[in-house]
């Protein structure tokens, strides 16, 4: 167990798209200021979990990096559907 | 009061590629989008590019000219970032019965057409890539091949590009109003403070017609709504990069109709089985069908309906995608021109400085490139590199004659 701020740049943060703590560190010094922004640029929170894990820890980041508060930080896009659903199980919502 | 000498609300495709060529060119430049970089329909799209259109010259120079500014930023890295230019395989998927209708009718022109370019009716055993997992009774296919890109690089990459040359951007910053003194735009009002300009360029998208009301213009602009479905990442099913398949013979432009009670036909829904060579996803699409603005923000909702016709579609055409599993769908808001289905582009009589670039519909990714050149070759006195005067708002003298989305309304 180390602090936070020691974590290596190598660290896999989103384990989902396979990227690192340093590729988001990157993104946010090019200009990344949310979630979103970040997730455009490095895929990170595009995989199955669509950011469950990783959005709080690249939102600590960002609020590192850039000095704004978590909770002022810009909402993120929650999407439908909020866990995986087969197509044929959409296909076939009764609506 | 901060000073610029150009304006641009919206950071979209258009707004971005404006203020881009404008700052490079040597132009204060100040971005505005209430949202963030690519928030509606420029960044909830497939990143297709056409490279042409054998139809309409106009729109084949635009398409021709912002691919070109495509291979451009590809091979200099001007934006940046690898913005993911490259070919995909396209298959047109067609049915015995597809086959009997197109001798007749739309289809029939559009297979003409097809046949000039070298594109040709194939049998399903002599597709040149197999697709043994596509539906039995599909037996016909039109092979082709199309351009792909990705629109979140390409936004962030010109967002960042203009910034290079010195123009400011505001995101998550909201236009309240344009003051127009002496017919002419003079400050443009925002919720983070007054920007005093000469020009105002409205690249608003589906919320143009808001930025025209400040200035007294009316714009006839509605939002289509675009619909897409993720899939989880997953080894090929298909071999072609994208499958399209048409059930309900859309009329290009007309492609929904509002009172059907078939809801494929209503929401304007056909199938686009979309797989983009970075990454192991499968796209699927696609909806198109007129819906009110949201009530505020830039946040599109998807609608369950539409949700559904495009996974039975999908099924439809590759019955093995039954079982995967979605992740996530997403929404944006096409601005579709409901007079002629055309960009509006260029300077309104009566209110100086006061310029268009709206109205990309669903090529935005194709238009808007070179739109935001055209746009800002305007501002700079010069000739515009492509006669765009039939694009211009003038245009809509006496259009009460040949409403367009009326006429999809009647059908």
């Amino acid at each position: 167990m180390g602090s936070w701020e020691a974590k290596v740049d190598d660290t896999v943060l989103c384990r989902c798209m396979d990227v690192t703590v340093g590729e988001v560190r990157a993104a946010i010094r090019r200009g990344a200021a949310s979630f979103d922004a970040v997730k455009r640029m490095t895929r990170a929170g595009m995989g199955l979990c669509q950011g469950r894990t990783c959005q709080h820890l690249i939102e600590r980041i960002i609020a590192e990096e850039t000095g704004v508060q978590m909770g002022d930080l810009p909402p993120i896009s929650i999407r439908p559907p909020l866990k995986p659903l087969k197509l044929k199980d959409i296909a076939g919502m009764k609506l | 009061m901060a000073e610029a000498d150009v304006t641009v609300v919206g950071g979209g495709i258009l707004g971005l590629s404006t203020a881009y060529h404008l700052a490079k060119a040597g132009y204060r430049v100040a971005l505005i989008e209430m949202d963030k970089i690519a928030a509606c329909a420029s960044g909830s799209n497939a990143g297709l590019i056409r490279k042409g259109d054998p139809v309409d010259q106009t729109d084949d120079c635009i398409y021709a000219g912002s691919y070109k500014m495509y291979q451009d930023w590809a091979e200099s890295g001007e934006l940046g970032c690898d913005i993911e230019l490259h070919e995909a395989s396209v298959l047109h998927c067609f049915t015995d019965e597809h086959v009997e209708r197109m001798k007749r009718g739309l289809w029939k022109r559009r297979l003409e057409l097809w046949k000039q370019s070298g594109l040709h009716l194939v049998q399903r055993d002599e597709w040149t890539t197999a697709e043994p997992h596509v539906a039995d009774d599909i037996t016909w296919g039109i092979e082709t091949t199309t351009s792909m890109i990705n629109m979140f690089r390409v936004c962030r990459g010109l967002a960042w590009a203009a910034e290079k040359y010195g123009a400011k951007i505001f995101t998550y910053t909201k236009v309240q109003d344009i003051e127009v003194k002496g017919e002419k735009v003079w400050k443009v009002v925002t919720d983070r403070g007054a920007i005093k300009t000469d020009y105002v360029v409205n690249a608003a998208g589906a919320w143009a017609p808001t930025i025209g009301r400040m200035v007294g213009v009316d714009l006839p602009i509605v939002p289509a709504i675009g619909t897409a479905l993720v899939t989880e990442p997953t080894p090929p099913i298909t071999r072609h990069m994208r499958l399209l398949y048409d059930p309900l013979w859309h009329n290009p432009h007309q492609p929904f109709v509002v009172n059907s009670t078939d809801p494929c036909q209503r929401l304007g829904v056909n199938t686009e089985i979309d797989r983009h060579t970075m990454e192991d996803n499968y796209i699927l699409a696609r909806s198109e069908h007129i819906v009110a603005l949201p009530s505020r923000g830039a946040k599109t909702r998807t609608e369950p309906e539409t949700l559904k016709c495009i996974a039975e579609g999908a099924i439809r055409v590759v019955p093995k995608l039954r079982n995967i599993h979605i992740i996530r769908a997403y929404a944006g808001l096409r601005p579709v021109c409901e007079v002629d289905g055309k960009p509006i582009l260029g300077a309104v009589d009566g209110v100086a400085g006061f310029i268009l670039a709206v109205g990309i519909w669903h090529t935005g990714m194709s238009y808007g490139p070179m739109c935001g050149k055209l746009v800002s070759e305007l501002i700079q006195g010069k000739g515009t590199s492509i006669p765009i005067d039939a694009l211009a708002y003038s245009r809509f003298v006496n259009t009460h004659h040949f409403p367009y989305i009326h006429r999809f309304r009647e059908a």
